[in-house]
């Protein structure tokens, strides 16, 4: 397209989802998948904005290929935690897991 | 309103389709359903990148993120699934409060778009980017780039500490 | 410089005998008389050599010198002095006098426990007295005026363990202060009217002013005189003054304080209208006439004498009325000396009656009452003698001082009759009627304290004439009371000598014209002195008759005169004290009563006590609400409240972290809507 705003309407959209997801939901994968869903909106804003920015660089590809990665790192340790946690309280009701006992 | 041409419908149908795939992610009690509406969503970002002529980033956001990140949430998925998981998750208390809020980021989000006079810049078309990303990473972002190395060989060691059977 | 000194000095000395002998007089103990003598016979030269500076300058006068005491705004008042003949004729009479009755006090008052004291308020006495002769100005005049009043009332009450002489003294300060009162606003009348303090610049001033209003400041002025030289109405408190010790009669009751009001009057004499003149006259002739009446039934010695004071200030107050001023300050000085030898004297014949009752142990016996005495005359001849010749001054006899003074007052009034006529003819009445009456009562006095037999033996065995140091005040003094001192001429019959001559000439602004007075009294000079006589020898021969040669039966005229009240009149003082006391004190009291049962039961125990049963009242209630209200409801509400509140805000920590991101998400998206909308 020739103009930004559908990229950042995209990106906002699934922002806001995402945000929705990480509030309301109760199991704790699906938050995980809401955290992906805003990453992935922050990085088309960084690719939209280089696209249509005065850029003859092309730092906001980086930028996003440094978040992906950390998306991974983290989605990585997160799951390792989700599933301690699974096998300490045996759900992963993120309800059931406001005791801080052991 | 320009006429639309075959770019812009397909485009539109990405839209549609990320929308209502990551509408499915948020909203699915099935979580197996959630996990496979993440992966439509991730494909259909992937296409959105390809017309921001960002094909590098394209291919690595299919690569890490639907063949790394998806397989591990679905692997996440299987392993702490119990039998009467498959339908509890709908009764939340923030639902209304999460909702109105969340509207009204999108609608203060799209109050800004709309109203901000954006640069736009000149159509021209870039060859393959990754001869220049892979300058880049090596020169600017150098330092950036070794962190991020570190980072990921920590959370590796992390991820395997953490998941490991407890010795007695 | 060295004029301020002198001048000065008159004050400072007897304040500096004051001063030294109250703080530190316990430490002189009986050596204080020595001191207060050395300090007033300093002040005794001094005025010595003041008056032979004026016998001999008879143009240097007057001294004037004043200074500015304070200001406030418009008003200013200053101090000086105004130095004339008469001021140093007054000072040399009040420093010799002074002088003598410390003399005769060191050994009148020996052995008395408040010794020093007693030199140390005759010191302020003399200060204050000084300090009227010298004042310039009307205000001076009355700052001195009031200490007058005060060394008075200390003096009369030194005895204060008895019981009567605390309640004297407060008489004669309060019936002074009534005086003093009509004289504060008479001042302040001229003050506003002619703008001056200063006796010279009122005299200067009063043209200006309306007559009728010059007239009542005037007499306003005089009633300060009214006061001060017991005059009828306010003579109560001279017989009751006998009270202090007989010293400080002779120095202040009879020479010089009560001479004061006579003094005044002269210095305003020259703006007294004649309407003003006449009452004065009237006042005095009152005075004059009716002391000598109740004088004549006295008993108690002191007490005739203090009638007799009265009687001839009379005199005095009268021939300032008849404009015969000269005369009157002329029978001012000589009744100084002869009255204070007659007090003196009869200090001593109280004196050695005192301790002959001491030596019988006898405590009951009034030592002054004339009827315990008689005879006396064998066993006191210097006492007797002296008394003697004050006496014949007093009653008016030829070759003593005061027939030539008395004559002149005569022939003052004899010539005022002249010139008015009509109802005056009741002044020389009055003027001679009491110059027989005089004679007759002070040879009365004479004969039934030393001549006769003794009233009582036992007392009259232990009679022994005084000591020098109190004869030799009584030598001088009759020496004084001669008629050769002040004429400087052996014809008895001559009246004007350097004396007169020096008391000069008034001029009088206030519509009296002086050479017609003067005239006048010249003119009835010869009527006067013969009348005189005839009246003094009259009263001498029934004197005679009466009490020395017992030819007639006193119980019998006594009875006669009672047949229209006469005697009784006398023996009761008129009655004045006992109408004051219905007219004025009983009046008086029953007010106080009243306004003390008012402020005690109604003021006191309703109305301030009804603010304690409020206050009673109030910090109940204040308990209450303190308690149930603020302290319950509020303080404890409170309380309540926060824990209320907390029970509802735990429910925020839930410890569901998605719950915090909405918190998070909330804020901040409210947080931009509203900055957007500012």
């Amino acid at each position: 397209m020739d103009y930004i705003q559908p990229y950042l309407m995209l990106s906002s959209i699934l922002f806001s989802m995402g945000i929705y997801a990480v509030i309301t939901r109760k199991n704790a994968v699906a938050i995980l998948m809401g955290i992906e869903l805003i990453l992935n909106s922050a990085n088309i804003n960084f690719i939209a904005f280089n696209r249509f920015g005065n850029f003859n660089t092309l730092d906001g590809h980086v930028f996003s290929i440094f978040v992906i990665v950390l998306a991974a790192a983290e989605a990585a340790v997160a799951l390792a935690i989700i599933i301690n946690l699974f096998k300490n309280i045996g759900t992963v009701d993120v309800d059931q897991a406001r005791e801080m006992k052991g | 309103m320009p006429i639309p041409d075959l770019g812009m419908l397909l485009f539109l149908g990405i839209f549609m389709m990320i929308c209502a795939s990551a509408f499915m992610v948020v909203t699915s009690p099935n979580l197996v359903h959630s996990a496979v509406s993440l992966l439509f969503t991730l494909f259909g970002v992937a296409a959105i990148y390809i017309y921001l002529y960002a094909d590098f980033i394209a291919a690595t956001q299919v690569v890490i993120y639907v063949g790394g990140i998806l397989v591990l949430i679905i692997f996440g998925v299987m392993l702490t699934n119990k039998i009467e998981n498959a339908t509890i998750d709908s009764k939340t208390h923030n639902k209304i409060p999460g909702l109105i809020f969340s509207l009204l980021l999108l609608l203060m989000q799209f109050y800004i778009i709309f109203n901000t006079k954006w640069y736009i810049a000149d159509n021209e078309v870039k060859d393959s980017t990754i001869k220049e990303i892979g300058n880049m990473l090596l020169t600017k972002y150098l330092l950036p780039f070794e962190i991020v190395s570190i980072l990921l060989l920590a959370a590796l060691i992390g991820a395997a500490m953490l998941s490991r059977k407890k010795v007695g | 410089m060295r004029e301020i000194l002198q001048i000065t000095s008159f004050l400072f000395l007897p304040l500096v005998s004051f001063i030294i002998l109250i703080f530190w007089g316990k430490r002189f103990k009986s050596h204080s008389s020595t001191l207060a003598l050395g300090l007033i016979g300093l002040m005794v030269l001094n005025s010595i050599i003041l008056f032979i500076h004026t016998l001999s300058h008879p143009h240097h006068w007057p001294l004037e010198q004043s200074f500015e005491w304070f200001s406030t705004g418009n008003l200013s008042i200053s101090l000086g002095y105004y130095v004339d003949n008469i001021t140093s004729i007054m000072l040399m009479v009040v420093s010799l006098i002074g002088f003598l009755v410390h003399l005769y006090s060191t050994e009148y008052m020996k052995g008395d426990p408040r010794y020093s004291r007693y030199f140390a308020f005759l010191g302020i006495f003399i200060f204050s007295m000084n300090g009227i002769l010298l004042a310039d100005s009307l205000i001076m005049m009355y700052i001195f005026w009031e200490l007058v009043g005060l060394s008075s009332f200390l003096l009369i009450g030194f005895w204060f363990e008895k019981d009567k002489p605390p309640l004297a003294a407060n008489k004669a300060f309060l019936t002074n202060r009534v005086g003093d009162i009509g004289m504060f606003i008479g001042i302040m009348i001229l003050y506003f009217n002619v703008g001056s303090f200063n006796i010279n610049g009122i005299i200067n001033g009063v043209g200006a002013m309306n007559p009728a209003l010059l007239t009542v400041a005037g007499l306003l002025v005089f009633m300060g005189a009214v006061g001060k030289s017991a005059q009828f109405p306010l003579h109560i408190w001279l017989p009751d003054a006998m009270e202090g010790p007989t010293p400080v009669s002779a120095l202040i009751h009879a020479a010089t304080m009560v001479a004061a009001g006579v003094y005044m009057t002269f210095r305003i004499f020259p703006f007294l209208t004649p309407e003003a003149l006449s009452i004065v006259a009237i006042v005095g002739a009152i005075t004059a006439f009716g002391a000598a009446i109740i004088a004549i039934t006295r008993n108690d010695i002191k007490a005739v004498l203090a009638y007799s004071t009265i009687s001839q200030l009379g005199y005095m107050i009268m021939a300032l009325g008849v404009g015969a001023h000269q005369a009157a300050l002329f029978h001012l000085v000589t009744h100084a000396m002869f009255k204070a030898c007659l007090f003196l004297c009869s200090g001593s014949v109280i004196h050695a009656m005192h301790h002959s009752l001491h030596d019988l142990n006898d405590n009951d016996t009034d030592p002054q009452d004339m009827r315990n005495m008689g005879g006396l005359k064998d066993k006191m001849p210097i006492t007797h003698a002296t008394m003697l010749v004050s006496t014949l001054a007093i009653a008016g006899v030829p070759f003593f001082s005061g027939f030539l003074s008395k004559d002149a007052i005569l022939a003052g009034t004899l010539s005022y009759h002249h010139m008015h006529h009509g109802w005056t003819i009741l002044l020389p009445l009055a003027g001679f009627g009491a110059a027989m009456i005089t004679a007759f009562y002070m040879f009365r006095l004479i004969f039934k304290t030393f001549y006769g037999k003794p009233n009582n033996h036992d007392i009259y065995k232990h009679i022994h004439e005084s000591p020098y140091v109190m004869s030799i005040p009584l030598m001088v003094l009759s020496f004084l009371s001669l008629a050769f001192i002040f004429t400087l001429n052996l014809n008895p019959l001559h009246g004007h000598g350097w004396f007169t001559h020096l008391i000069g000439h008034v001029k009088h602004v206030a519509g009296l014209d002086m050479h017609l007075v003067e005239d006048g009294i010249h003119h009835a000079h010869n009527l006067a002195m013969y009348i005189s006589l005839l009246v003094a020898t009259l009263g001498i021969v029934i004197s005679v008759l009466f009490y020395y040669l017992k030819k007639v039966d006193v119980e019998k005229v006594s009875n006669f005169f009672n047949i229209v009240g006469l005697y009784s009149l006398s023996k009761n003082k008129f009655y004045i004290e006992k109408i004051y006391n219905t007219i004025l004190y009983k009046p008086f009291f029953m007010q106080t009563k009243m306004a003390s049962f008012i402020d005690w039961n109604i003021y006191d125990q309703k109305i301030v006590d009804a603010w304690g049963w409020i206050t009673l009242k109030i910090s109940k209630y204040s308990a209450i609400s303190d308690y149930s209200i603020l302290d319950q409801k509020i303080i404890d509400g409170t309380s309540h409240l926060v824990q209320y509140i907390s029970s509802k805000l735990r429910k925020t920590q839930s410890g569901i972290i998605q719950n915090y991101l909405l918190g998070v998400l909330a804020v901040l998206v409210i947080t931009i809507i509203v900055i957007n909308q500012i």
